[in-house]
């Protein structure tokens, strides 16, 4: 391959360089007089002498010192403030995969122990309630979140398992990848794969107590949540009306699901069907095995929660439908705010001042090696012998 | 040898051309190996279509076979014995032989694809890459769509399969044309035109002159006088000299009559089909007689007729059977040592992939036991699992080992291949271009015929060179002389009034009062024209002397009077001669005409003594007015034992002359005459005619006789002739050895010859401490020689310690003087490294011996460490013996240098061959991988581009592998968090088009276009050179160090957005924690990481470079929107959701700077610490750019100007035995000649100037017992 591919490229390359060197070499004014006069000098152009101008950068102390105290005085306040950013977040996270059922017929078991029961009907879901305070009004938009842990939303087997065209509206669509979750009763599954049949479907509302014992219910909006771009381009419902008969004509329902697709938010047709924001959500696999995905944000139109969550009691009621204790995975419930750079995670604000740190350290220990033993390169260039280098 | 036989006029033993004693000693002369020649041409297609051809390797053959197997058709069985009966086609046809249809293509339209695929993945990488295909297309493994690898595969066949269509069209062509060119064919007696491809064996056909030769053919009748063709084969051997064929008389007579030609039914026997270019065997029975043939009586095809208005011939081999194409693609596929090492390294790499899949595999087994089994609620294991936990994770598993070596196999990736060989040809492309390697006077410039040996150029640690036409230009100038006792030709500087070096511009004595003075005559000693113009006896004497004695032809070429000689020596003498006024013009077998400033004078021949290698010297014995004298020119040493009653004040001032001529590399003869008694001289005469027709011993009783006359000489004075040596040779030479390269100097040239030019190219200097001389004949005394030698090696001598300290001082003046600051109170004479080693001078009877394989590690020994080795009167098989024992033995890089055939063996043994081109002789040019037109140009060749070819291949793939790595092994990180499920970090896209579009500029930009070091600068110190050749700029270490550095970055590459985007939120809420927006993230980072890295590493910044470099990012981004909102991408929105957030471009410069820091602290450590020669050089470069200081450069002191030099003889002559017996003997075949006064000869070719085809008559000499090298002296 190589020798052959080396003559393949000479008569393109020398026809390239030509015409490349007849573009530029006005430019470079270089003298490319002997075009007529049939020698076979070569062309005397700076580019093929190799005497193209360049800048040639040396490490010297003169730069390299500079450089690690430049990043070690920057880093350390960008990560001061990177930390005050992430701290500023306030955030509430409930796990709840333990929380026992409020049904007195359950006999105070946990939901997850209802919902492995041998005869629980998936038709009455488990429900529990997670109470919990909040000591310090969160500040901005509220966000509420599911996560998940162990669970390996970015298995390869997993990820793959979906049909991009298929949510995309196309109904003709191989649903190569899907299996085994393709068909079921020898229709195709609307949406297909093993990431739409482990769609979460717990169901959570948000009530702020009083102290009388009265229950505000805090107003969640269950649409905005998936990214705008996947809206746009990714998912699209085939054409028809949402119905049995209509885009969804001849689909069987995901065999996990209680609903089919076109059921999951009838009262709202553009969160309907595959553009259903909480199925798009789902199908953005995670990164890692511990995420969590956005499931509603407060609505801020509501009076009282307009530019915070105030302080106080809340509860949350879980429809504890999804089990996760069997892959050993837990489940919980997240409600945050966001600051300029997302997310509470003090990561990087650390990371940035250690690595400042660093820069200045390395500075200060080149500076005094430098001066200590340093060598000026002209003063020691007759005085070795052996250039073989390191 | 060939003296005795019948066909003895005839003079092409000089096709041979081998030194002279090739073919009389070499102990594997006998064992069959021949010395493969290069049998190429340019001008006619089907041998430059020769010339192309790929090697014929086990792949070829394999080939073959396929292609047998698409024809369905036997070849014959191989022939032991050809027997052919001319104009008898029935009889002929049932041997089958092949007719004269050559097929050099390949493929037909119809069998291209299947052969050409087949032939392609022969190759490792392909078929490597045709497997991972197959195994992306298994569905249950495949972790990456086959997309990814099926693109760049078709990608490069299709590439390859062009090149190779065109290639083959090229052929189809060539072959047409070949095939359909004319020849006249005997058919029934009558002459027929026909196409070259209906010729068949058996045929007779007529050739024409200038026309090339169809077939091999026996040489029946010419148009010349005795059956006599003469041939030019150029294109068979890349001699441009005629050699003559000679028919066999019996069929000579036959002329040009068609009827008898039609009727010509002699049965040839000969040998089968063969590559041996000089051997010909076989016998002819006609008409009842027997008659042997040998080579001499064919004309093979690839030869052109010239000088021969017409001949037949029957043909004999045809097609591909004829020598030409059996001869066709031999040439060994060089690669170079990086080369080799990056096969280890990538078997290596395939070893550690499999390790990381065999980690990943069991990883997976474990993880699908503890936690996958459960989380089968919502992944379901795959069809090919069963359903027990154990059996189906442990399926899984193993199926997940294959896909690790998908997701994993980019560490391997395709486009190392192509990126080296494109860096391979723009680096050759460089080369071609260098105006400092082009040589304007025979306008030609460098080229580099292999475009995949560059980088090797860097690493040379041993240089075999020729000597003629390499070192020296085979000029010969006459310099100097001392004519009884004075000294004349030294050139006085009259401001200064001491003597100087003259140079190009010095005023030149003006000859021109002489009519026949030659411009190009130089001499610059007006004292002596003065002297034979004022009529000086001794000056006439001396230069009568020169005009008389020696074997020179006079030829009359435009009007002008030129010489053919023997050796240039001779021309150089006689051409003096005759610009001081001593003008030879013509000789006959009796006599000679010379004009002297008295009138023309004809002396009649007596006798010629020839010169041979062990009389050293010459004499003619001569009649004119009534006396009879003896011309004898010869070695000092040889003559100085035969003068009689000398002044010894004379003697002992010639002898100063002389040892001075020595000292300055002159080549000198000792000039004598006798006056000879007339009763004497005719019973010597009597004595010597019974001697020559006796048939016992004749040679010794003539050496006997010759003995007794020259003797009591008178001695003349002495000539110093300057074998002339390329321009810059001897600098050259000093930055070469200052380098750290060994120089052995291989020559075909006699001892003395050897010894002479290695002073007066410093490759020895007088400081050497020792020069040991082997000329063992026998195996004991060679072993007992190397035994000494190596004793003086080993003596751990005080002086030897000294030595030491001398050497490493001489680097600090040196380096000093290359700085260009003032240190001049260091004598600068003591700055050659030269001083104080051992030099080793080894004949070619000793190599013989040396070379056995009892000797060959002593030899090795010994050699290796001497500063300077000398073989001399070697075979061109004994020059590819060297150089083989090198190779073998030791772990470097030979290069060999030479410019004749000769040379061709050894230049195809090495690991590099350069040509010096624009010679004559385009076979050595042919078979080299580098051409240069002078010597001078291979520092530049090795110092300059092979130290930065050699620095940007290590940089590059030492980038390359980190890159690999860095890009590759985040998905080894990932598998922790993915349930070893192979899953990828990045998108199929971005893998697909990582190496192809964003990371392949900037590093093939580097490759191309970086120096750390100027040239200037490269060569004034020659010690940058040394890493090269200790192979430190890429070695195993280096690329565990490039793949550590890669995998750390590849960590860091996924623990930093892994932290960064855990659990990670939009300011709007959105999380942004999911795999497609980490994976365009991390592949975002690594893209800039590995940017930053290229930024690095690119120390010369062109304009060119900016572009790459930034302009691969701006792709990046470019592709990546285009791919996903065009083209409908799956990861469309996540970039440009990540890029929208702070977050993302903090990690990024998080991710740069803790990726960049540690490099660079690394680095500054060193530079400020342990710097390097490069990087001091380069800090200088800087400071001398600032205050553009000039750079002067390094100089050694010739030898001559050295005190304490030793005592030597400066006797050296290129001439072996002469034309002596042929002159006398009247044996010249000649025509009539055009002018009556001058007799016109032609010789091969001689000196410079070489008579080509267009010379009217032709001269064959009577090959000499002893010659072999015939016309080309001493090469």
């Amino acid at each position: 391959m190589k020798r052959v591919f080396s003559q393949q490229c000479e008569e393109l390359v020398i026809k390239v360089v030509q015409r490349f060197e007849h573009s530029t070499s006005a430019i470079m004014s270089s003298p490319v007089s002997s075009e007529q006069t049939k020698t076979k000098r070569p062309s005397s152009s700076k580019f093929r002498q190799q005497q193209l101008p360049a800048w040639q950068p040396i490490l010297t102390a003169g730069t390299v010192l500079p450089t690690f105290f430049v990043i070690g005085v920057a880093f350390i306040p960008v990560g001061i403030a990177l930390l005050t950013f992430s701290g500023n977040v306030q955030e509430v996270v409930k796990e709840y995969t333990q929380c026992n059922s409020i049904d007195p017929a359950h006999n105070n078991a946990t939901c997850d122990e209802v919902l492995s029961s041998p005869n629980h009907t998936a038709a009455t879901p488990c429900t529990c309630h997670i109470n919990f305070n909040v000591t310090e009004s969160l500040n901005g938009r509220v966000y509420m979140y599911y996560g998940l842990t162990n669970f390996y939303q970015n298995h390869r087997r997993y990820v793959k398992s979906r049909d991009v065209n298929q949510l995309m509206g196309q109904t003709d669509s191989a649903l190569s990848d899907c299996s085994p979750f393709a068909t079921a009763d020898k229709k195709p599954i609307a949406p297909c794969g093993a990431i739409a049949n482990s769609l979460f479907n717990d169901t959570f509302e948000l009530k702020m107590l009083s102290s009388a014992g009265a229950e505000l219910a805090v107003p969640l909006v269950r649409t905005g949540i998936a990214w705008p771009s996947d809206k746009k381009y990714k998912f699209e419902n085939p054409p028809g009306p949402l119905t049995a008969d209509g885009a969804f004509k001849n689909t069987a329902k995901p065999v996990n699901w209680k609903r089919a697709v076109y059921e999951l938010d009838p009262a709202h047709p553009e969160n309907n069907g595959y553009e259903n924001e909480d199925l798009i959500v789902w199908m953005r696999t995670a990164a890692l095995p511990t995420f969590r995905k956005l499931w509603a944000r407060v609505n801020e139109s509501a009076e009282t929660f307009k530019h915070s969550l105030p302080a106080g009691e809340y509860r949350i009621v879980v429809s504890y439908a999804y089990p996760v204790t069997s892959f050993g995975g837990t489940k919980r419930i997240i409600l945050s705010t966001t600051s300029l750079l997302g997310g509470k995670n003090p990561f990087l604000g650390v990371a940035y001042i250690v690595v400042g740190c660093i820069c200045l350290v390395l500075g200060v220990a080149f500076l005094i090696i430098h001066v200590k033993y340093g060598k000026r390169g002209t003063d020691t260039i007759t005085n070795r012998t052996d250039w073989s280098g390191h | 040898m060939a003296a005795g036989t019948a066909a003895a006029d005839d003079g092409d033993d000089m096709e041979t051309s081998g030194s002279p004693a090739s073919g009389q000693s070499s102990p594997a002369e006998g064992n069959g190996e021949t010395i493969e020649m290069c049998r190429r041409g340019s001008e006619d297609p089907e041998v430059a279509e020769v010339l192309t051809r790929q090697p014929a390797t086990a792949k070829e053959r394999l080939l073959a076979g396929a292609r047998r197997v698409f024809r369905l058709k036997e070849p014959p069985p191989p022939e032991t014995e050809r027997r052919i009966r001319a104009n008898d086609l029935e009889y002929n046809s049932q041997f089958q032989y092949a007719n004269n249809f050559i097929k050099t293509y390949k493929y037909t339209v119809l069998t291209f694809w299947p052969l050409n695929l087949f032939e392609q993945f022969q190759r490792l990488a392909n078929f490597y890459f045709a497997c991972l295909l197959v195994l992306q297309l298994i569905g249950p493994i495949s972790s990456l769509t086959p997309i990814t690898t099926l693109l760049p595969l078709l990608g490069v066949l299709s590439v390859t399969a062009a090149k190779d269509a065109y290639d083959d069209y090229q052929r189809h062509r060539n072959d047409r044309q070949v095939n359909n060119r004319v020849s006249l064919v005997l058919r029934h007696g009558k002459l027929t035109r026909e196409q070259w491809s209906n010729v068949r064996v058996g045929d007779v056909i007529r050739m024409e002159n200038d026309q090339f030769v169809a077939a091999d053919l026996l040489l029946l009748s010419t148009s010349e006088p005795n059956g006599l063709s003469y041939i030019e084969t150029a294109e068979l051997d890349g001699e441009t000299n005629l050699k003559c064929r000679q028919a066999l008389p019996a069929t000579a007579e036959l002329g040009q009559d068609e009827t008898l030609l039609g009727k010509f039914d002699g049965k040839i026997n000969c040998e089968p089909p063969n590559n041996n270019l000089n051997k010909f065997e076989g016998t002819l029975e006609w008409n009842g007689k027997k008659f042997a043939l040998d080579n001499d009586k064919i004309l093979l095809r690839g030869c052109v007729l010239r000088n021969t208005q017409w001949c037949y011939g029957v043909v004999i081999f045809a097609g591909r059977d004829t020598k030409l194409m059996q001869n066709s693609g031999k040439t060994k596929f060089k690669r170079t040592s990086i080369d080799r090492l990056l096969n280890v390294i990538i078997l290596g790499i395939v070893g550690f992939l499999l390790l990381m899949c065999l980690f990943c595999t069991i990883a997976c087994g474990i993880w699908e036991t503890v936690t996958g089994q459960y989380f089968r609620v919502y992944l379901p294991w795959d069809a090919l699992a069963p359903e027990g936990a154990t059996a189906g994770a442990t399926v899984t598993a193993l199926l997940v080992f294959f896909s690790y070596a998908i997701v994993l196999n980019t560490v391997v990736p395709i486009s190392l291949y192509v990126s080296v060989e494109v860096i391979r040809l723009m680096q050759s492309f460089l080369i071609n271009w260098d105006l400092a390697m082009y040589h304007e006077k025979s306008d030609t410039p460098a080229k580099a015929r292999t475009t995949t040996l560059n980088e090797e150029l860097g690493q040379v640690q041993y240089i075999f060179s020729d000597k003629t036409g390499t070192l020296t230009q085979n000029i010969m100038v006459f310099n100097k002389c001392s004519i009884a006792g004075k000294n004349y030709g030294d050139f006085i500087d009259p401001v200064i009034g001491e003597v100087i070096e003259p140079t190009e511009d010095t005023q030149a004595v003006d000859f021109s009062a002489n009519d026949m003075y030659e411009p190009s005559f130089r001499f610059f000693d007006q004292t002596l024209l003065d002297a034979v113009n004022s009529g000086d006896e001794d000056s006439h004497m001396f230069f009568r002397l020169l005009s008389l004695c020696h074997t020179v032809m006079p030829e009359e070429k435009d009007g002008k009077l030129k010489y053919q000689a023997q050796s240039p020596d001779e021309d150089a003498l006689v051409s003096a001669a005759r610009n001081f006024g001593f003008v030879f013009l013509s000789r006959t077998p009796s006599s000679i005409t010379i004009r002297t400033p008295r009138g023309e004078e004809e002396h009649e021949v007596l006798c010629i003594l020839d010169f041979n290698n062990v009389r050293k010297r010459m004499s003619v014995i001569l009649r004119h007015g009534g006396k009879i004298r003896l011309y004898c020119k010869g070695a000092d040493n040889i003559v100085f034992e035969r003068l009689g009653n000398v002044e010894p004040e004379t003697k002992a001032r010639t002898e100063e002359h002389l040892q001075k001529f020595a000292g300055e590399g002159l080549r000198t003869l000792v000039l004598a005459y006798k006056e000879l008694d007339d009763a004497y001289f005719e019973e010597w005469k009597k004595r010597h005619h019974e001697a020559s027709v006796s048939l016992v011993e004749r040679d010794e009783k003539l050496d006997a006789l010759f003995e007794e006359i020259e003797k009591d000489l008178v001695l003349i004075g002495a000539t110093a002739i300057e074998d002339k040596l390329q321009d810059g040779v001897p600098q050259t030479i000093a930055n070469l050895i200052l380098a750290g390269i060994r120089l052995w100097v291989l020559t075909g040239d006699k001892q003395e010859t050897a010894i002479n030019i290695g002073y007066s190219c410093q490759l020895l200097t007088d400081d050497l401490q020792d020069v040991f001389v082997v000329e063992g004949h026998t195996m004991q005394d060679v072993e007992a020689e190397l035994n000494r030698c190596m004793d003086d090696l080993s003596r751990p001598s005080a002086d030897a310690k000294a030595h030491q300290h001398k050497q490493s001082l001489s680097v600090v003046t040196f380096s000093d003087e290359g700085y260009g600051h003032d240190t001049p109170e260091e004598d600068p004479t003591s700055n050659a490294s030269g001083s104080g080693g051992f030099a080793l001078v080894i004949n070619g009877h000793s190599l013989i011996w040396a070379l056995t394989s009892k000797l060959e590690r002593l030899f090795l020994d010994v050699a290796c460490q001497c500063q300077a080795v000398i073989c001399c009167r070697v075979t061109p098989l004994q020059k590819a013996l060297v150089v083989d024992l090198v190779k073998k033995h030791k772990k470097a890089v030979t290069l060999s240098i030479g410019d004749g055939a000769n040379d061709v063996s050894m230049i195809k043994t090495a690991h590099i061959g350069v040509g010096i081109s624009g010679q004559e002789g385009l076979q050595a040019v042919l078979s080299s991988d580098y051409s240069i037109a002078q010597f001078r140009y291979l520092e530049r060749l090795l110092l300059v581009h092979g130290r930065w070819s050699y620095y940007r291949m290590c940089k590059f793939l030492r980038y390359f592998f980190y890159k690999n790595f860095a890009f590759t092994l985040c998905h080894f990180w990932y598998s922790f968090f993915c349930g070893f499920s192979a899953q990828t970090v990045y998108d199929v896209f971005f893998i697909s088009t990582y190496n192809l579009f964003y990371t392949s500029m900037p590093v093939l930009a580097l490759g191309v276009f970086d120096q750390d070091v100027n040239a200037a600068n490269s060569r004034s110190y020659p010690k940058l050179y040394t890493p090269g050749v200790r192979s430190l700029g890429f070695n195993k270490r280096i690329f565990v160090g490039s793949m550590l550095h890669g995998a750390v970055t590849s960590l860091v590459l996924f623990m930093i957005p892994h932290g960064t985007y855990k659990d990670a939120v939009s300011p709007e809420g959105y999380t942004i924690s999911d795999h497609q927006l980490f994976g365009a993230v991390v592949a975002t980072v690594l893209v800039v990481v590995v940017t930053m890295q290229i930024c690095l590493d690119t120390t010369y910044w062109t304009w060119l470079n900016h572009l790459c470099v930034w302009g691969s990012l701006f792709t990046y981004i470019l592709l990546q929107f285009f791919y996903n909102y065009v083209l409908g991408g799956v990861y469309v929105g996540s970039l440009a959701m990540a890029m929208s957030e702070a977050n993302f471009w903090f990690c990024t410069l998080l991710t740069v700077i803790v990726l960049m820091v540690p490099v660079l602290a690394w680095r500054f450590y060193f530079v400020d610490l342990h710097p390097t020669l490069a990087d001091l050089v380069r800090a200088k470069q800087r400071e001398d750019k600032a205050q553009k200081r000039r750079m002067d450069e390094f100089q050694r002191t010739p030898s001559a100007r050295r005190r304490g030099r030793s005592v030597r003889s400066g006797y050296a002559f290129a001439h072996q035995e002469g034309f002596g017996r042929l002159i006398t003997s009247g044996k010249m075949m000649r025509r009539p000649p055009p002018l009556a006064s001058l007799s016109m000869f032609s010789l091969g070719r001689s000196g410079a100037s070489s008579p080509r085809a267009d010379t009217q008559v032709t001269f064959c000499a009577e090959p000499s017992s002893v010659s072999m090298g015939g016309g080309h002296g001493d090469r």
